[in-house]
This record gives C-alpha cells, sequence and structure tokens, in this order.
C-alpha cells in the first residue's frame, strides 16, 4: 500500500520537490500529496485512485528532472516510485537483466558487475534513477562503445490508463505493442504512463579497467586564438574518429567554465575494446593533440571542474606559479571500473540548488566562428556560475538502425553538449537565467546555424537538435521546437499515434510532453 | 430566512456575503440566493450587452431605451468562448479556448473591468488556467464572486480559480481531470466537460458531454475542489450547457447530442436534487440543444436549436409540462440570453444575425422579434442590468 505524505507531514517539504530548487515555481504550483509506491502493485493502485479522485499524476523516480515537469502540479498527487528500486538477473547472473525504475545508476553498475560483470551504458551521476534516464535514452561514457541505454532495451513493463479511465499494466516489446515500445526506447515514459520494470536480453561486458585523464587550460593566458584552437582541436578529434572503432572506448568531457573560474579543462576516461587499458595509445594520442595548447598536466591540489554546485567557481582558484606547461607523459589514473563507476556524484534526498540547462548536438566540429561566440561569452561576467559541457558522442551510438527502432533520433552527432548554470539564492534568477539564455543564443547564432532557426541548434548539416532528457522549455517559444528533439521525421507523429493510443485523456503530461 | 418581494437589489446585493454564514438553509433557499433573484422583483432593462465572437472579439452594445443595439467598443480577446459578468456586474470575464498560452500548453481566462456608466471594458489581466487545460468552454461565478469555475472541454477537467477584490483573476487553485467516454465511442471518445453553474457558493454542477454526466463537486474555501457524485444521464445525449431555476427548484441541462432536457428538481426534505432527473425530448430531429436561457419568472425556458428557439414551459415545482418551437429555422442558434426584466430575448446565430425577441411571459410567447446588429459567429452574451436601481 503507497505511503502518502501530505501538506501535514513533516516530510512534505522536502518529499514534494526535486533537486531543481526553482520549483515548484510558488507555493500553489506544488503538488498535495506525494505518494511513496513500494511495489508495481502499489503503484497502479495511487494510479487509480488519484485518477478517481480527478487528480494529475506525475511520476518521480530520484527528482532529478531539470525542468518542472514532476513538482509543479497543482495539488496534483506525485507518484513516488523510487523504493521500485529491484536489479536483477536470471540465476547465475544470466540474463534476462531487470531493472525497476527507482533503481539508482550507481547501485545498477554495481550490482550487474556482481551478478554478471556486465554494464548497462548509463551516466555517471550515481543517484540518477533509471526511470528517467532509461525512458530518455540515457547515455555516458561507455556510449561511444556500448551506445546508449535504449539500444540495448528489450522489454518494458508499465502502466497506462484506457479510454474509460482504468490503469491497464502493460508488458511491451517489439512483438507486444511494438509502437508504445519504440516511443519508450527514448520518447519518456512521462509522456505515457508509469513504468514499473526494463528488462534488458544483453547487456555489453562490463569493462575491467579504466584509466581517467585530466588537463586544463588557464584563463589568465588564455586569448581567442588559443581557446578557438582548443576547440577546434577537441571536435576535430570526435569528428574525425567518429567511425575510428579503435577510439571508441575514449570518452572525453570537456568544461567550459566561465573565466572568473580560473581555468577550464579537458577529462578523458578510456578503455581498450577487451576492457583492459594494456595499450593506452588512443589516450595519449588524443591527449597529444592538446600540447600545443599548452594544457596543465596536473591541476593543483582541490581543482575540480566538477566542483559542487553553487559554489563560486572563482573563489580561492589560482593558476600555478609560472606559466603553463606541458610535463611531458600525460598524468593518468588507472581505476578498477567498477570503482570509477560507483564514484557518487548527486544529490540523495534534499539538498539540491536552483539551475538551468541546454543542450545541443553536434554532428561537426566547432567552427572558428562557434567556439569565438563561446570565447565571448565565457569571458563576460553574463555568463558567471555557467559550465558548458562537452561530451564526446557517437562511435557505436551512431548507428542508423536505431534511429528507426527507437525514439533517439540523433545517430549522427559527435559532441553532446550540456549547458548548465547553478546558485542558490533566488535573487540571482533573473542573471543567471539571462546569462545561460544569451550564451546558448550566441552560440547558435553563427553561420552554421539553420539561418530559419537561429538561436537554435536546429537539426542541419552542423546540428542535431536538442535532447529532451536535458529539457528546456525556453525552446517552447519557437514554433517548430518539436523538431530540434524529434527531428523532422516520421519520430514525432509515431509519439502523437502512440499518445492518442495508449493515453487518450493525456494523464501523463507537462510543459513539453508529446501532445496527441 | 423569508425572502421579502418587495426586497430591493441593492439590499439583496449587500447581504449577499452574510449569507453563508445562515444556517438551516434549504437547498431551495439557498439556491434562490445563489442566482441573486429568489422571489423578487423583476430587473431594471439591460443597459449594456456584451457580446464574444469567433473573429477573435468581445463587441460592448449600449442598449438604448427603445431596445437599439448601438455597438461602442470592440476589444481584442482570442477565442472567446463564455462569458460571465460578477454577481455585482462590475467586471466580465471571459473564457478563451486556444491551446496554448505563454508557450504552455493550456487555456486562458480574462477580467475586464466594467464602466459603470459607458459600459466600456477595461483589461485587468489574463490568466492561464491549469497545465493541460485546453480550449476551456465555459465559465462561472460563484454567488460571492470570489471564484471562478471553468469547464474545459479541449484537457478535459474543471479548473478553479480565485477573484481578487480588484476583479483580477488569480492562479488556479483546483484542477480536477476527467475520464471516461459516452455512449456513442465515435462522438464520445474521451470526457469533454461543457458547462459549470454554482449553487452557492460551496457546490458546483457541471455537466460532461463527452461522458453522458452531470456532476457535483464541492468547493471549499481553501479553493479546492472535490467530486461528491457523478449522475448518468440519456446516453449518447452529450449534455451541455446548463441552467438554473430562478427560484432555486431546480436545474436543467440540455443534451448538445439529443435535443433531450433534464430536469433536475428539488423535493421538500430531500437533500440535494432528485436523482431521476426528469427527461424531455424536444420534437426535432435537428441534433442536439446548443444554448438555454431561463425567463425571470422560472416558468419558461428558452431553448435554442439548429431548428430555432424553442419555448418549454416549468411548472411550479421545476418540472417541465412542454414545449413548443416557437421561432422557425433562422440558422443555428450559437448564443441566448434572457433579460433580466423579463421582456425579451436576444440570440445569435452562425451566420452573424444578433436579433431581439419580445417575450409576452404570461401567455409564454414570442411577439416579435427585430435585427440588433450583426456579429460573426456570436459565442455567447451576456446583459448587464443596472443593480443600483
Amino acid at each position: 500500500m503507497p505511503t502518502i505524505v501530505n501538506r501535514q507531514d513533516p516530510r512534505f517539504e522536502i518529499a514534494h520537490r526535486g533537486h531543481n530548487l526553482r520549483f515548484p515555481s510558488a507555493e500553489a504550483d506544488g503538488a498535495g500529496r506525494v505518494e511513496y509506491c513500494e511495489t508495481a502493485e502499489d503503484a497502479a493502485e495511487a494510479l487509480q485512485k488519484v485518477l478517481d479522485a480527478g487528480l494529475r499524476p506525475t511520476v518521480r523516480s530520484s527528482g532529478h528532472c531539470y525542468e518542472d515537469f514532476v513538482v509543479n502540479n497543482p495539488n496534483g498527487a506525485i507518484l513516488d516510485v523510487s523504493m521500485l528500486n529491484q536489479v536483477s538477473s536470471g540465476p547465475g547472473g544470466a540474463p534476462p537483466y531487470q531493472v525497476q525504475p527507482g533503481a539508482m545508476l550507481g547501485n545498477i553498475y554495481q550490482e550487474f558487475y556482481k551478478r554478471a560483470n556486465v554494464v548497462l551504458p548509463g551516466g555517471t551521476c550515481f543517484t540518477v534513477c533509471a526511470g528517467g534516464h532509461i525512458s530518455g535514452g540515457g547515455y555516458g561514457i561507455l556510449a561511444r562503445l556500448n551506445g546508449i541505454t535504449v539500444d540495448w532495451l528489450s522489454s518494458v513493463d508499465i502502466l497506462t490508463v484506457d479510454a474509460n479511465g482504468r490503469v491497464v499494466p502493460r508488458h511491451v516489446d517489439k512483438k507486444h505493442d511494438p509502437e508504445l515500445f519504440r516511443a519508450l526506447r527514448g520518447g519518456q515514459g512521462s509522456n505515457f504512463g508509469l513504468i514499473t520494470n526494463f528488462t534488458f536480453d544483453e547487456l555489453p561486458p562490463a569493462p575491467s579497467e579504466l584509466m581517467q585523464a585530466g588537463i586544463s587550460f588557464d584563463w589568465s593566458s588564455m586569448t581567442p586564438d588559443k581557446f578557438v584552437n582548443i576547440l577546434m582541436t577537441y571536435g576535430n578529434y570526435w569528428e574525425k574518429h567518429d567511425q575510428n572503432k579503435e577510439t571508441w572506448g575514449l570518452f572525453g568531457y570537456m568544461g567550459l567554465n566561465n573565466k572568473s573560474s580560473g581555468r577550464f579543462g579537458i577529462s578523458a576516461t578510456f578503455t581498450n575494446p577487451d576492457g583492459t587499458v594494456k595499450d593506452l595509445s588512443v589516450i595519449n594520442d588524443f591527449l597529444d593533440c592538446f600540447q600545443k595548447c599548452k594544457p596543465i598536466a596536473e591541476a593543483p591540489p582541490g581543482y575540480s571542474s566538477h566542483a559542487a554546485p553553487g559554489r563560486d567557481r572563482g573563489a580561492g582558484m589560482r593558476p600555478p606559479p609560472g606559466d603553463s606547461v606541458c610535463y611531458g607523459g600525460h598524468v593518468m589514473t588507472k581505476n578498477a571500473w567498477i570503482t570509477a563507476a560507483s564514484d557518487g556524484s548527486g544529490n540523495g534526498i534534499g539538498g539540491g540548488s536552483r539551475a538551468k540547462y541546454k543542450s545541443a548536438y553536434m554532428k561537426k566540429a566547432f567552427t572558428e566562428a562557434e567556439a569565438l561566440a563561446l570565447y565571448k561569452m565565457l569571458t563576460d561576467d553574463r555568463s558567471r556560475g555557467l559550465i558548458v559541457a562537452v561530451d564526446s558522442y557517437g562511435g557505436a551510438t551512431n548507428n542508423p538502425e536505431r534511429a528507426s527502432d527507437t525514439s533517439i533520433p540523433q545517430r549522427s552527432s559527435v559532441m553532446k553538449l550540456q549547458y548548465q548554470s547553478y546558485w542558490q539564492d533566488a535573487s540571482e534568477d533573473e542573471f543567471r537565467l539571462k546569462g545561460i539564455r544569451d550564451t546558448f543564443t550566441a552560440a547558435y547564432s553563427t553561420p552554421v546555424a539553420d539561418q530559419a532557426h537561429l538561436g537554435t541548434p536546429y537539426p542541419n548539416d552542423h546540428y542535431e537538435g536538442c535532447y529532451m532528457n536535458y529539457p528546456d522549455v525556453d525552446m517552447t517559444k519557437y514554433d517548430d521546437w518539436r523538431d530540434l528533439y524529434y527531428g523532422t521525421g516520421e519520430l514525432y507523429p509515431l509519439l502523437q499515434r502512440v499518445k492518442k493510443t495508449y493515453d487518450p485523456h493525456n494523464i501523463f503530461h507537462h510543459t513539453m510532453s508529446v501532445r496527441a | 430566512m423569508a425572502f421579502s418581494i418587495s426586497w430591493t437589489r441593492r439590499r439583496f446585493v449587500q447581504t449577499l456575503s452574510s449569507l453563508s454564514a445562515l444556517g438551516g438553509l434549504s437547498p431551495v433557499e439557498v439556491w434562490a440566493s445563489a442566482t441573486g433573484y429568489g422571489d423578487r422583483e423583476f430587473l431594471p432593462p439591460p443597459r449594456f450587452g456584451f457580446v464574444s465572437s469567433s473573429e477573435d472579439t468581445v463587441h460592448v452594445f449600449a442598449i438604448r431605451r427603445n431596445g437599439s443595439w448601438v455597438r461602442i467598443q470592440t476589444v481584442s480577446s482570442l477565442s472567446p468562448a463564455s462569458l460571465a459578468l460578477s454577481p455585482d456586474q462590475r467586471f466580465l470575464y471571459v473564457a478563451n479556448a486556444v491551446e496554448s498560452f505563454e508557450h504552455r500548453p493550456t487555456g486562458s481566462v480574462e477580467a475586464y473591468a466594467v464602466d459603470a456608466k459607458t459600459g466600456h471594458l477595461s483589461l485587468l489581466n489574463r490568466q492561464g488556467l491549469a497545465l493541460s487545460a485546453t480550449v476551456p468552454r465555459h465559465l462561472a461565478i460563484s454567488p460571492n464572486g470570489r471564484q471562478l469555475a471553468v469547464a474545459v472541454a479541449g484537457g478535459a477537467a474543471y479548473n478553479l480559480l480565485p477573484l481578487k477584490e480588484d476583479g483580477s483573476i488569480g492562479r488556479v487553485t483546483a484542477s480536477l481531470k476527467q475520464v471516461g467516454r459516452g455512449f456513442d465511442h465515435a462522438a464520445q471518445p474521451t470526457a469533454s466537460p461543457h458547462s459549470v453553474l454554482f449553487q452557492g457558493d460551496a457546490t458546483l454542477l457541471a455537466t460532461d458531454m463527452g461522458c453522458d454526466r452531470v456532476s457535483s463537486f464541492s468547493v471549499a474555501q481553501d479553493g479546492s475542489l472535490a467530486l461528491e457524485k457523478h449522475q448518468s444521464t440519456s446516453p449518447g445525449s452529450g449534455p451541455g450547457v446548463i441552467i438554473g431555476h430562478p427560484g432555486g427548484k431546480a436545474f436543467f441541462c440540455a443534451g448538445s447530442l439529443d435535443p433531450i432536457i433534464s430536469s433536475f428538481q428539488y423535493r421538500k426534505g430531500q437533500n440535494g436534487p432528485s436523482p431521476a432527473p426528469q427527461q424531455f425530448r424536444l420534437p426535432t430531429t435537428a441534433g442536439g440543444i446548443s444554448s438555454l436561457a431561463m425567463h425571470r419568472s422560472g416558468q419558461l425556458l428558452f431553448a435554442g436549436s439548429a431548428e430555432g428557439i424553442w419555448i418549454v414551459r416549468i411548472g411550479d415545482s421545476g418540472s417541465i409540462e412542454g414545449a413548443s418551437r416557437q421561432v422557425e429555422r433562422m440558422d443555428d442558434i450559437t448564443a441566448l440570453a434572457a433579460s433580466g426584466d423579463g421582456t425579451h430575448l436576444v440570440a445569435g446565430t452562425l451566420n452573424g444575425s444578433l436579433a431581439r425577441f419580445d417575450i409576452d411571459g404570461a401567455r409564454g410567447r414570442i411577439l416579435s422579434s427585430r435585427e440588433l446588429a450583426s456579429v460573426v459567429h456570436p459565442t455567447a452574451i451576456a446583459l448587464k442590468h443596472d443593480l443600483s436601481c
């Protein structure tokens, strides 16, 4: 039986919020209650009661939704499935591998490692849960090597609501409700129902070792030319090596911070296709590309491009004495895969900060104009606190067949960007939001952008739109915003068809949900 | 408390807000107080008419002593589907039947101040409804003027919003989603809330065209809504317009798919309306009923359809005693309003005609008609009377 936390409950203050403390936007926008469900039966019972009461249900796994899709639910009910968190396999670690929506990524990696030495190629945030992550096409450092989570998905268990307003449990796969199954492979469960389980008939073997390296660049000695050089070098590498399978075990992350932070950096993780790090030529070749950019091979103690949200990145960060030098061999850290995968980051219950996010897929390397646009904004106080995270992408993910049997159409990109801004004080909202918006607009207003859709990475030769698991309601101001997330082909009409069939009453909706 | 027939309107409006503090009122008395009429004198003739149009406009007309209508103002308003005046008639509220407001998938409502002397409208604010509450169809104001209820057709929901002292509309406090479908799955594939009607300040009645039902909801002081009960209507009738008897004896709803008028009567000693409504089918094959208006006397109910205007005779208990078609086909009736002085009806038609029909209340007949103005596809009509008289 679900546990109900209503407004009178002392847990309500935390329970009705997610990690983005901007939401609910006002107390009047907050849900009226939270129902913690421990089993799929709990979830079905809770959902039916909420429907019968005429309330709007929103579903939460970990509370990491970037926008207000879950917690802005005036007087409605949040169905929290974080306690549906089982991870299992067949006997002796045999397939199938099952993950419930409330399972945290860090636990998933550990469970599958222990049971079967396999890996779900998902994200790096330990406390992000499977529900939103997988159904929205979650990816991580193994994306180039193994593709993304939904590429491996075999079936989904989901509660939908039929035309009579009754909850219907469904087990969907390629043979049973195939269009709904495809929709759930990246089209997000929040559009169609309440997911209670994911099944994978096969998962790739877990790497045994991981090599991690990082280099950083000093803002104090940075010039536009150097900056352009770094970004173009980074992008050119991924574009050039997208279909070079020998490099697919390499994943790069470039964190571009505002100048006030002191430096920005590139980190790389690598494992060979055999799961070992015996041959480091690929990662060395990658890092060598940047030597002409004179990175700092070893960051000063305490520096991390992943500093805790809310901290002023400029405080206490000083460049090392002297000029940036190359220290010859690259400093790397070797870890067992599972150690690296279990390195928790992200928040548990409570905590969080105010935040805003945007995204973009890039099919080609940075142009000089793009790099200069970012340089201009990142050296401007307007973007203080902003991080532009540039993940490598592509490789095994860029399998064109997956565009036709999943709902992630972006199968030509070599980089995936996530713009992030974090702060604590609501009085900074206007400043922070303007900063991230202006930077994003500037980045996608260069000659390579679709001129009819300036200010957005509208799909064209250079861009492949945006990622719905990094939702951004700002995009709804554009009439064609759905093209950004779903492409310009047959995917969105399919999702609309699925919506009409499986959620005829539009029970599951939010600001950016599929409209039948 | 009994209502003296000699009460003036001014005294009634002043005491309206204190009625909720009185206990022990029978449903009839509550109803009578809710409508603001009860067993009272008729209102003076209306001074201003407001007509919404599918052309994204609301027209303001001054009504001359000779009954003619003179257009004095036209305001822009997106897809105005329903109009409602506040009980003190100082404010006009409009439902915008749109699918998007401020880039969010929702409808909206507007508040206008009405100049007491000139009738001119001034926009106070436009407020979004709850997420997914797209295409609102109808709105109603609570008798105490503090709540605005909205029937949302597209998003299949009922929304409740507070009205502020200055007449502007606050943010949604309640949204109740409706699910289900009607007898005719093709014509009624999903719930489709059609109209709302306050019964006192604490009860909201509502029709759902998609689910063949009339529902009652309790309205709490904190702005929440809770379902009391659903009551099924004739299968496939698609209940639409709902209207109350001025004497509080009953309320009526009309089938938008089937020309059936249902009378839900209140009987002495019974809590709530009769569970078995009287069903009266109009002798027409022209489809459902698009609009209803009630004569001040409570003895005549006017129903608009594709065939014209029907007069339905209402008995002392609120029962339906018969009907006759009084106005021949004049194109689909899209809006209907009865004057508070009981002298005439105003009807709008699909072809843009706005016409007045003089009524013989005693005999229950329409005497004459005249064209008032042209308005492209009128969607709603509201008549403002001078309550200071």
